[in-house]
């Protein structure tokens, strides 16, 4: 008990920092559900294409805000291609379908991924590096910081995107009802690229943003699609204040868990909470899209 | 040449000559190659399309030949691929690398390697490891006089494939002794096989249960984990070390590392922790190892993970020294650890330094070099001394040795100075590589190098 108290400031901070990771994958996920009506489970491939771009272009000596950029739009251009050769052949695809066809993707993302950069992991620079921050003898590093940050503020721009603009307002109602959309004149083919690209991009730049604190390697899409997917559930998916706190939360179950439990059960305590969290609020902790609808 | 011409008479033209056995000097391949060449005159599989009668495309010619013309010709066609087949299968299937010929009988020693597949350099790299050997062997005279003839499969990293090719090479009465296979699943796979048909297995794994299921035909070319923990256990106890913190990843290797390491006299664990493999963070665990304040730490994990913890540690400003078993040797981790400050406290095993090779690896190391064209790794050494301990076990034996033969020799072999380890095998150890086969490394720039401990 004692060392839970001594360290519990330690595992607020992880927790906080890791699910600042979470919440940007889950948002990036919540984009592409509002604006496009596909549950993506290639996500987690964008974020790893994201990082790995970054680190290219950084070998290639490009200052690290351009290689951000390069990160951010090439994703979203991959991102686009892949929705123009796959998602839009299939206008009547059914959400399984389109699951399977993403869960495809990601599987093919991820063994170009190993051919083109190898198995070895990667990693970039931090933005803010130096010493950590240390208070009360826990320690959080300045790029932590900035992730909550960025978290936080591209929350607040969807959340104000969907809410406050002519084409968020569209995306939002094609990923509703594609035909009645349709109906009052918005242009679904545009729609679905758009947020693909978007999506992409919010990828991309998660990428960017936690290679520095997990590096990247060919296989950790996956971990993050699944961690990315399970905070989106939790807050509510398709509610972009739910990601965050979703993934908020998951990161400071894990941590804490981790930090309080017998070592191996590390594993288990979330998704048990995540379950009953479920069975008794079935939208998520903010309901499924509340804040839009 | 036209179509009406007899397909038959023109094989027999090329095979009759020689009355079914090559000329002297033409290597049966190439032999089978200029056959082939010859059958390739008409291009029988162009004939015109009927849809588009400009376009010539593959398909079947039924549309310009009479039934009977078409069927001499199959006739003659089949009856040529056969005899090339044949050729094939006995001369250059697999990649037999026979030596000088030599007037006594060649000593047969299979392998079945990964050479295809996601994973395949480790298999390559072993199979040219053992190929260099055994021309290296037969060049200086064979065993005895007997040359090594080495006969590779490729298993596609399947286990059912190792399995199938284990079968062929056990019916084969040749066949001595099996190196393989380049996954330690395959190997458990084929196993029971082995047991039945009596062929002593040298196998390039560390998986720690092939060696200690009780079947004794399995010999270890390659260190086994319990052998990692032993020169881990002689460090801790040469610095003294007394609170060692442990971290390990939750899959076989890293729990059998945890359950060696807490139970070695030598080392003392105050807490352990576990983390999955895919881990991003290990900060969570490095905070409660941390509390139980530890004298160094053991990051023991076969994953990417333990740069992240390198890196981690830092942050948590703990300045402790950091020790890792041969798994970590990629450069992989010295990258995910961003050049932070523990980095130069981290020590982690390997076996082959090529900035500073050992006496006991200079020979080889040049024969691979030469032969394949790059500086050999850790399996190119493996599959190196595979061969020479096939060759160490039939020296002192009779000319006509049987596979039992094998084992008894393999069982008599000890301190053997190789390449990739030093090898001990007795009647109930066959794990091989003992504690000095490995050396204690540290990370310079972005590779590793050998460190003075």
């Amino acid at each position: 008990v004692t060392v839970i108290a001594n360290e519990s400031l330690q595992f607020l901070f992880t927790g906080l920092a890791i699910g600042s990771i979470y919440a940007l994958v889950a948002l990036s996920f919540t984009f592409i559900f509002n604006a496009g009506g596909v549950v993506n489970f290639a996500q987690g491939e964008f974020v790893m294409l994201g990082g790995f771009f970054a680190v290219t272009l950084t070998t290639w000596q490009v200052p690290l805000w351009l290689a951000a950029a390069g990160a951010v739009m090439g994703v979203g251009l991959v991102a686009g291609v892949i929705y123009m050769t796959t998602i839009r052949r299939l206008p009547n695809a059914s959400t399984f379908t389109l699951i399977m066809i993403t869960l495809g993707l990601a599987i093919v993302i991820h063994t170009i991924a190993q051919l083109v950069w190898g198995t070895q992991a990667k990693t970039l620079p931090e933005l803010r590096g130096g010493e950590p921050f240390r208070i009360a003898g826990a320690s959080i590093t300045a790029h932590a910081i900035l992730v909550m940050a960025v978290s936080a503020t591209l929350m607040v721009m969807l959340y104000l995107f969907f809410k406050r603009t002519r084409a968020g307002q569209a995306m939002l109602a094609y990923s509703d009802n594609r035909e009645g959309a349709a109906l009052v004149g918005v242009n679904a083919k545009r729609v679905g690229l758009a947020a693909f690209i978007l999506g992409g991009a919010v990828g991309g730049l998660a990428g960017f943003l936690v290679t520095p604190i997990t590096t990247v390697n060919y296989l950790i899409g996956l971990t993050f699609t699944l961690k990315g997917f399970s905070a989106a559930v939790l807050g509510g998916f398709g509610n972009a204040g739910g990601a965050v706190a979703g993934g908020l939360l998951l990161g400071l179950l894990e941590t804490f868990s981790t930090g309080i439990l017998p070592s191996g059960y590390e594993g288990l305590v979330p998704l048990t909470i995540l379950v009953l969290i479920l069975m008794v609020r079935p939208g998520g902790i903010f309901g499924s899209r509340a804040l839009f609808n | 040449m036209s179509l009406a011409a007899n397909p038959v008479q023109q094989v027999v033209a090329v095979v009759e000559p020689v009355g079914g056995c090559r000329p002297a000097g033409v290597h049966e391949c190439e032999f089978a190659l200029s056959i082939l060449t010859t059958l390739r005159a008409p291009p029988i599989l162009y004939a015109k399309s009927d849809r588009d009668p400009s376009a010539r495309v593959l398909q079947w010619p039924r549309f310009h030949w009479k039934e009977q013309e078409v069927e001499r010709f199959l006739v003659g066609r089949m009856s040529a691929l056969l005899l090339v087949l044949g050729f094939v299968l006995a001369g250059c299937g697999g990649a037999s690398s026979s030596g000088a010929p030599t007037a006594k009988s060649p000593f047969k020693l299979a392998a079945i390697l990964t050479l295809t597949g996601a994973s395949a350099i480790f298999g390559q790299y072993e199979r040219d490891g053992a190929q260099a050997a055994a021309a290296a062997i037969n060049k200086a005279g064979g065993i005895n006089g007997h040359p090594v003839e080495l006969v590779v499969e490729d298993d596609a990293q399947n286990p059912n494939n190792a399995v199938l090719a284990f079968s062929r090479f056990a019916t084969d009465d040749s066949v001595l002794a099996l190196f393989g296979d380049t996954f330690g699943s395959a190997t458990l796979a084929i196993a029971p096989l082995a047991q039945k048909a009596g062929i002593p297995i040298l196998a390039p794994n560390a998986t720690y249960s092939i060696t200690h299921v009780g079947n004794p035909y399995i010999f270890r070319v390659a260190v086994a984990e319990n052998v990692e923990v032993d020169a881990l256990a002689q460090l801790v106890k040469k610095r003294g070390y007394k609170r060692i913190g442990l971290l390990y990843s939750t899959d076989a290797y890293g729990q059998q590392g945890h359950d060696l390491i807490t139970t070695s006299p030598l080392i003392n664990v105050v807490d352990s922790e576990s983390f999955a493999l895919a881990a991003t963070d290990l900060t969570a665990q490095l905070t409660r190892v941390k509390s139980a304040n530890p004298d160094a730490l053991v990051l023991w994990d076969s994953g990417p993970a333990v740069g992240i913890g390198i890196k981690d540690a830092t942050q948590l400003g703990m300045d402790l020294p950091i020790f890792s078993g041969l798994s970590a040797n990629s450069p992989g981790n010295i990258a995910a650890a961003n050049g932070v400050a523990e980095l130069n406290k981290w020590l982690l095993l390997g076996l082959l330094d090529p900035k500073n090779l050992l006496p006991r690896q200079k020979v080889g190391f040049e024969a691979i070099k030469s032969s394949s064209g790059y500086d050999p790794t850790l399996n190119s050494a493996i599959g190196w001394d595979a061969v020479y301990l096939f060759a160490q076990a039939l020296m002192k034996g009779a000319d006509n040795p049987t596979r039992q033969d094998v084992s008894n020799g393999l069982e008599k072999v000890t301190n053997y100075q190789g390449m990739g380890g030093v090898y001990t095998y007795t009647k109930n150890g066959h794990d091989g590589a003992n504690p000095d086969s490995m050396i204690w490394l540290k990370a310079e720039g972005d590779t590793f190098t050998t460190a003075a401990v």
